[in-house]
C-alpha cells in the first residue's frame, strides 16, 4: 500500500479500518483532547504514512488514553505491537492532572502523555512540574480560606505556564531531530520508524493541547474567583458603612437624650433609654464581630500599627460596657500596673475589639460580682490584657472549643446565653494576627480568667 | 469671657452631623457644620478651627483628600483631627495622617473625651 488515500474515502462502502479510523477521529475531537488532526493529517502526509500506519498510531493513543495504569513494560508491548523499534520512542511519561474540583461543571481531560526519546532530559522537567502540579491541587483543596485558594490557583496558573513552556521546548528539540532524521534518511526509513516519529509528534502536541485546556480552565476559575473576591470585598464595604450609620445614630441620638440635652426625663424614661443604649451596644459588638469575620475570611484584615496609651483601651471598652454591668448589677472594674509602659505601640483598633469581646463575653456569663480589666507586663519583653470574672465559669472539657467559630456552651433552643458564637473566636484569630498568645484558666461556678499577650515590639 | 473653641464637622449624614454637634456643645465647644466635599474644602481657605470632626466619606470629594489637604495647609498645624468612619479598612490607610481614628458608631463620649484630650494638646 503505496497509495496514499485520505483518511475518509468518498466511496459508499468502507473497510472495516477505515471505519475504526473515523471512530478513533471522532473519539478523539469529542474527547475534547486535542488532536488538531490537521496536524496529524499533515505530519502524515510528510512522512507518508499509509493509511494502515496512521490507524494503529491513533489507536495506540486511543488505549493509551484510557489505560491510566498503563506500565512501562505495558507501553513498550504496545509499542512493541505496532512494530516500533524500541530506539528512536524509548521513554513514556504519563502526565496526570486532576483539576475535577476546580473546574466543578467544567470536567477537563485528566491525564495526557508525553513519548520522547531517552536523550530529550526535558522529560524529567515535566514529570516534576506535572507532581508539583498534583501537589499544588491538593494543596487547593485543603485551603482554608478563599485567600489560601486564590494564592494557590496563582501558582498552579504559574507552573502551568513553565510546563507549557517545558513541553513547547520539548516538541520543538523533538521536530528538529525528526526533520534532520528524515533529510538524512528519507528514502531508507523504513515505515514503522515513521510510525514511531509520528507517535512522538502526536502525543507531543496532544500534550500541549492538555496544558492549554488546563490553562483555560484554571484561569477562567481564577477570573472568576478575583471577580466573586472584588464584589465580595465591595458588598462588605457597603454593608459595613450602611449597618454602622444608622446604628450610630441611634446610639448617639439615645446618649444625648439620656444626658437630658433635650430635656429633663422622668425616672422611667431614663431606664428605658439605658435599656436602647445596652441593646444597641450589643448590636455593635455583633455586627463588628461579623464584618470582621468576614474580612478575616477574605483575608483583607491587615494590621496598623500606632502608638496608644494603654489606659485609652479600658476606657473605651468601659464607657461602652459599664452600663450594660450596671443593669445587671455587676462591678466592672480595671486596674494598670504600674510597669507598664506610658505608650505601647499596636493596632490600637483591634485590641480594642479583642477587649470588648472579651469584656462582654464574661459580662454575658456572670450574673453576680464583678468582671475586672487588667493590663500588666508578664515579663519586660511582654505585655497583656486581662479579663477576670466571677462568672459561670467553663468546664475543663469545654474549654479546648470556646476559641471555634460559632461554638457556645449552650446551642439549644432554650439556651440562658444569647450569641452569634463568634466573639472569642476572633478574639482568637485578631490575637494570633498580632503574634499574641490568649490563654484561659476558668473553674465552672467560679469564674474565668482570659489573658491575651502581645510582645511589646510590635511586628 | 473667652470664645469657646471651635469644632467643624465634616459630616453629610443628617443625623451624626447633629449628634456631633450637640454633644460637641455641651462640652463647651462652638460647632460649625460642613456637608461636603466641596464645601469642606472652601472652608479650609477659613481660620483653622481647633479641632475638626471628618466623616470619610463624602459627596464629591472624599475624606481622605480633605486630610491631606488639611496636612498640607500650614495654618492647620494645630488643628487637631478626628476621623469617624464606617469602614475600617479604609480607617486603616489613614491611621497616620488623623490624630485619631474612630470607628462608627462612635460613641458620644468617646468623641468628647477626645475631642477635650487634643484640645489640651
Amino acid at each position: 500500500m503505496t497509495d496514499k488515500k485520505p483518511l475518509l474515502a468518498n466511496r459508499w462502502m468502507l473497510t472495516p479500518i477505515e471505519i475504526i479510523a473515523i471512530i478513533v477521529v471522532v473519539v478523539l475531537t469529542i474527547g475534547g483532547i486535542f488532536v488538531s488532526v490537521q496536524d496529524a493529517l499533515q505530519l502524515e502526509r510528510a512522512l507518508n504514512l499509509n493509511l494502515t500506519q496512521t490507524i494503529i498510531l491513533n489507536q495506540g493513543i486511543v488505549n493509551l488514553q484510557r489505560d491510566v495504569q498503563l506500565t512501562h513494560s505495558e507501553v513498550t508491548r504496545l509499542l512493541g505491537a505496532l512494530d516500533i523499534p524500541p530506539r528512536p520512542i524509548t521513554r513514556f511519561v504519563f502526565v496526570e492532572i486532576q483539576v475535577k474540583n476546580l473546574a466543578t461543571e467544567v470536567e477537563a481531560p485528566t491525564r495526557g502523555y508525553v513519548f520522547a526519546d531517552e536523550d530529550l532530559g526535558l522529560v524529567e522537567d515535566i514529570e516534576a512540574q506535572s507532581a508539583e502540579i498534583k501537589q499544588l491541587i491538593n494543596t487547593f483543596r485543603l485551603a482554608g480560606t478563599q485567600a489560601q485558594q486564590m494564592a494557590t490557583l496563582k501558582t498552579i496558573d504559574e507552573q502551568l505556564n513553565n510546563m507549557e513552556f517545558t513541553i513547547k521546548e520539548l516538541v520543538d528539540r523533538q521536530a528538529i531531530l525528526q526533520r534532520e532524521e528524515i533529510i538524512q534518511t528519507r528514502d531508507s526509513l523504513t515505515a514503522s520508524h515513521r510510525t514511531s516519529l509520528l507517535a512522538g509528534s502526536v502525543l507531543l502536541l496532544m500534550s500541549i493541547a492538555l496544558a492549554g485546556v488546563f490553562r483555560r480552565v484554571l484561569s477562567s476559575r481564577l477570573e472568576q474567583a478575583l471577580e466573586s473576591d472584588r464584589l465580595k470585598g465591595q458588598l462588605l464595604a457597603n454593608v459595613s458603612h450602611e449597618l454602622r450609620t444608622p446604628l450610630a445614630a441611634i446610639k448617639g441620638y439615645s446618649q444625648l437624650l439620656g444626658e437630658e440635652a433635650y430635656g429633663a426625663l422622668s425616672g422611667e424614661q431614663k431606664t428605658t433609654i439605658q435599656r436602647i443604649l445596652i441593646n444597641t451596644t450589643q448590636l455593635q459588638g455583633m455586627v463588628n464581630n461579623l464584618l470582621d469575620q468576614a474580612q478575616i475570611e477574605q483575608g483583607k484584615l491587615t494590621l496598623r500599627n500606632t502608638q496608644f496609651i494603654p489606659s485609652d483601651l479600658i476606657d473605651t471598652t468601659y464607657s461602652a460596657l459599664n452600663i450594660l454591668a450596671a443593669t445587671k448589677g455587676l462591678k466592672l472594674t480595671s486596674e494598670i500596673d504600674s510597669e507598664v509602659p506610658a505608650t505601647l505601640t499596636a493596632d490600637v483598633l483591634r485590641l480594642q475589639q479583642i477587649l470588648f469581646n472579651l469584656t462582654s463575653n464574661a459580662l454575658k456569663f456572670t450574673d453576680a460580682g464583678t468582671v475586672h480589666m487588667r493590663i500588666f507586663m508578664p515579663d519586660s519583653q511582654h505585655w497583656a490584657m486581662q479579663v477576670v470574672d466571677t462568672g459561670i465559669g467553663i468546664s475543663l472539657e469545654d474549654q479546648p472549643q470556646v476559641f471555634a467559630p460559632f461554638w457556645q456552651i449552650d446551642s439549644s433552643a432554650t439556651r440562658q446565653y444569647r450569641g452569634s458564637g463568634l466573639g472569642l473566636a476572633i478574639v482568637k484569630e485578631l490575637s494570633d494576627l498580632m503574634h499574641g498568645m490568649i490563654t484561659l484558666t476558668s473553674e465552672p461556678e467560679k469564674g474565668s480568667i482570659f489573658t491575651v499577650i502581645f510582645p511589646v515590639e510590635a511586628t | 469671657m473667652t470664645t469657646n473653641p471651635l469644632a467643624l464637622i465634616i459630616e453629610d449624614d443628617h443625623d451624626l452631623s447633629e449628634i456631633f454637634s450637640i454633644a460637641l456643645r455641651r462640652e463647651g465647644f462652638a460647632t460649625e457644620l460642613v456637608r461636603d466635599g466641596k464645601q469642606a474644602l472652601d472652608r479650609l481657605k477659613g481660620p483653622p478651627p481647633a479641632i475638626i470632626v471628618l466623616d470619610l466619606h463624602l459627596p464629591y470629594v472624599d475624606g481622605a483628600t480633605i486630610l491631606r489637604n488639611i496636612r498640607a495647609n500650614a495654618g492647620y498645624v494645630k488643628t487637631g483631627v478626628i476621623i469617624t468612619t464606617a469602614d475600617a479598612q479604609t480607617a486603616d490607610t489613614l491611621r497616620g495622617d488623623a490624630d485619631l481614628v474612630l470607628l462608627k458608631p462612635v460613641s458620644v463620649d468617646q468623641l468628647r473625651e477626645l475631642a477635650k484630650r487634643l484640645l489640651l494638646r
